[in-house]
């Protein structure tokens, strides 16, 4: 931190009992030419100022000179001179010195180092000083605002990671399910197959003895046996109905996969912004199907679906909110509940509801929920940053977001959204 | 084959096509029944003689570790198999304290896992079934020494919280390392160990499945801070875990556990010669473990006055 000794000008000074000529001598001299006056020294130590202002008006008073120049210095000198100690911050001296200093500027400011005489200091210098100073913090201010600005970016990256994380452990588990199953059928199916084939064998075996003119009447009556036995315990039928069946699951596990991958494709939907004539009962479908991993033995979901007209947003968007929504309406229930899921079109929006039946929450945390870092849940499990992207996402799509909530009964969120976007909604989204 | 004596099996998922698979797989050897609906399952354990039920996780009206918990109360002969795509410890957690499940299964299953391992399920449930039955071979009840405990973990609170939560006069031993609990197994009529999952950097796992081959009917507590699923699911399916008990212990939790513990251990000590051959945990599986499970049991056997149960 710079101190008032970075001020410091080297200047004439005057005895208290030098006489007025002489301190007119000096001022005239060009050294002072920056100066607007001359220090007075008693012992090194500052006792007054003479200023160039009052040499002035002493010289061109009539008959001043005469009347003045031989008296001495220190029946004219301004007795209380502004002194500043050196090692004073120059932020601290600055108003110090401004305030004492009059209009207009006559003097300058005298600095000491423990009461004794180190120099003078002039006022544009200090003024220089402090717009330096000023300039420089300005600098930092920006530096930290962009700082800041970048770590808001990485916060909200970092929150649309998670939920994209969530995402695909929830489609992860859902695709387990099917690819399962599909591949135990298919394991099944081969075993099955081994089984046909040795039936087709016996048959084809069966023909040959047939056409073997000396075959054996006893090995005969033995095939004849084993496939009416097969007859009667209808094992063919079985075996077609089991492969039937198979098959058929199998080929239902395979568009189950293509509806979650599908979906997923959907639900991000990263290669566009806004986008035109969206469904939003198609988004809730999807962010559903994406959160069906935690609603499943947690929730059970009612859903309302109004007819909708086409609407122009940011899906992928949406879907971010609708998840976001979900998930915590799953957090809120306590053992199993019901999360109602209602969609209408009124007054020219779209509102989307999204109620819950679990433990609520006072409305000291309903005042704090959109704000950032505001979180219940445990220290390293939220970021405190979900619902206020929420927030954001739906007022750059020109729509609000608001709430209800009442302890042990449960909480509705209701998001409008026009029908037609008002602003740019790719430039200010987040994404 | 005959149909009589085929055993059967109940199986429970939300996902219809897997009981479908499961129907058309094990329908030539068993009895197969099967459900999307817990409460039907519980009727069915309730009215018919089922060997083993084999339950899904998450399902929308009731979990499978509450299934299986009420499962145990209504038919505990029945063998209890978790076979779930989740891996979330506290179900897992619930499955063994609750349910004393014998095995947690991973989805997705192969066909050579889910038939070995329900084969022999269905071989422990005729075990369990004969000892209930008080078949011929059963002996009587020893006039042995009372069950001692054995706890391994350094932890000053296991070790403070172990004495009171025990029945007054039971013997209680504390080792810190591998080596003095062999020593102390060794020498004492030991029933129920009560271990860290890792003591002195020892991995407790290979101990306990040691012991439980050679000697099964000592009965085993976890007791842990380690919050980890694939160690459980290990600790179920190699050690035959009877309680997992996260730290910090509570003392109703850890009493309630022991006692069932020593009663375990006495029912399958009374049960003699016939629980051993049908108990037997998975065997090691890799040759690391396979020789340390080894040695162990070497040293167990050299130093244990008492014959093992087992043969060998």
């Amino acid at each position: 931190m710079s101190t008032v000794a970075e001020l410091v000008r080297e200047c004439p000074v005057l005895m208290p009992d030098e006489c007025i000529s002489r301190a007119a001598e000096v001022m005239l001299d060009p050294v002072c030419d920056s100066f607007l006056s001359l220090p007075v020294l008693d012992d090194g130590r500052p006792v007054g100022v003479v200023t160039r202002h009052s040499l002035q008006q002493i010289y061109l008073s009539r008959f001043g000179r005469d009347l003045h120049a031989r008296k001495p210095v220190g029946e004219f000198m301004r007795r209380a001179p502004i002194l500043v100690d050196a090692m004073m911050p120059v932020e601290e001296a600055s108003p110090r010195i401004t305030t004492r200093i009059g209009f207009p500027i006559r003097e300058d400011f005298i600095v000491t180092r423990d009461g004794i005489y180190t120099g003078v200091g002039v006022v544009v210098d200090l003024l220089k000083a402090m717009e330096q100073r000023v300039a420089r913090r300005n600098e930092e201010i920006a530096s930290a605002y962009r700082q800041l600005k970048e770590s808001q970016m990485h916060l909200v990256q970092s929150e649309k990671m998670a939920s994209l994380g969530q995402m695909v452990a929830g489609v992860a588990h859902e695709l387990n399910t099917p690819l399962g199953y599909v591949r135990n059928n298919l394991e099944l199916i081969a075993s099955l197959a081994t089984s046909m084939r040795d039936m087709a064998d016996t048959n084809r075996d069966f023909l040959r003895l047939l056409d073997t003119p000396d075959a054996d009447a006893e090995v005969i009556a033995g095939f004849v046996a084993r496939l009416r036995d097969e007859a009667e315990r209808g094992e063919a039928a079985i075996l077609l109905g089991d492969l039937g069946q198979l098959l058929e699951d199998t080929l239902f596990g395979c568009s189950q996969i293509s509806e979650l991958v599908g979906s997923l494709k959907d639900f991000s939907r990263l290669d566009r912004a806004a986008s035109e004539d969206v469904d939003i009962n198609d988004c809730v479908t999807a962010a559903l199907l994406i959160a069906r991993h935690v609603l499943k033995d947690k929730a059970e979901v009612i859903r309302d679906n109004g007819v909708l007209p086409p609407l122009t947003c940011v899906p992928s968007q949406i879907n971010q909110v609708l998840l976001n929504m979900l998930t915590n309406a799953v957090h809120a229930i306590e053992g199993r509940g019901r999360i109602l899921v209602r969609t209408r079109h009124e007054n020219g929006s779209v509102t989307i509801s999204i109620q819950d039946n679990g433990k609520g929450m006072p409305r000291e945390v309903v005042e704090k929920i959109f704000d950032p870092f505001f979180t219940t849940k445990p220290a390293g499990q939220g970021t405190g940053l979900g619902l206020p992207i929420c927030y954001r996402i739906v007022q750059d799509h020109g729509g609000s977001i608001r709430v209800a909530s009442e302890p042990g009964k449960g909480t509705r969120f209701l998001i409008s959204l026009p029908l037609s976007l008002g602003g740019d909604t790719s430039s200010g989204s987040p994404s | 084959m005959n149909l009589a004596s085929r055993p059967t099996v109940l199986f429970v998922d939300d996902e219809e096509r897997i009981l479908r698979t499961l129907v058309i797989l094990f329908r030539p050897h068993f009895e197969v029944l099967s459900t999307t609906d817990p409460q039907e399952a519980l009727l069915w354990l309730s009215t018919r003689d089922v060997h083993v039920l084999v339950s899904d996780q998450r399902m929308p009206l009731m979990s499978g570790s509450e299934l299986l918990a009420r499962a145990r109360e209504i038919s505990p002969v029945t063998v209890r198999i978790l076979l779930t795509g989740y891996s979330d410890l506290d179900a897992a957690i619930e499955a063994v304290n609750g349910g004393e499940i014998w095995r947690y299964l991973n989805k997705p299953w192969t066909i050579e896992t889910i038939q070995a391992t329900l084969r022999d399920a269905a071989v422990v449930a005729s075990a369990q079934r004969a000892v209930l039955a008080g078949g011929g071979s059963v002996r009587e009840p020893r006039r042995a020494a009372p069950a001692e405990v054995l706890l391994i973990d350094g932890d000053p609170e296991s070790r403070a919280a172990l004495p009171a939560a025990l029945p007054a006069g039971t013997v209680v031993h504390q080792a810190d390392s591998l080596t003095q609990a062999i020593e102390i197994l060794g020498r004492r009529p030991v029933g129920v160990v009560v271990t860290e999952v890792s003591v002195g950097g020892d991995d407790m796992t290979h101990l306990l499945r040691s012991l439980k081959q050679r000697y099964p009917d000592v009965v085993g507590i976890v007791v842990t801070s380690l919050r980890d699923t694939p160690r459980l699911i290990r600790l179920i399916n190699q050690t035959q875990v009877f309680r997992y008990l996260p730290k910090p212990l509570r003392q109703g939790m850890l009493s309630r556990a022991l006692e069932a513990a020593l009663a375990r251990h006495e029912e399958l000590r009374n049960a003699g010669n016939l629980v051993p051959a049908t108990l037997r945990v998975d065997d090691a599986a890799t040759e690391v473990e396979r020789t340390l499970s080894q040695r162990i049991g070497d040293y167990l056997g050299r130093l244990r006055g008492r014959q093992p149960t087992l043969g060998a």
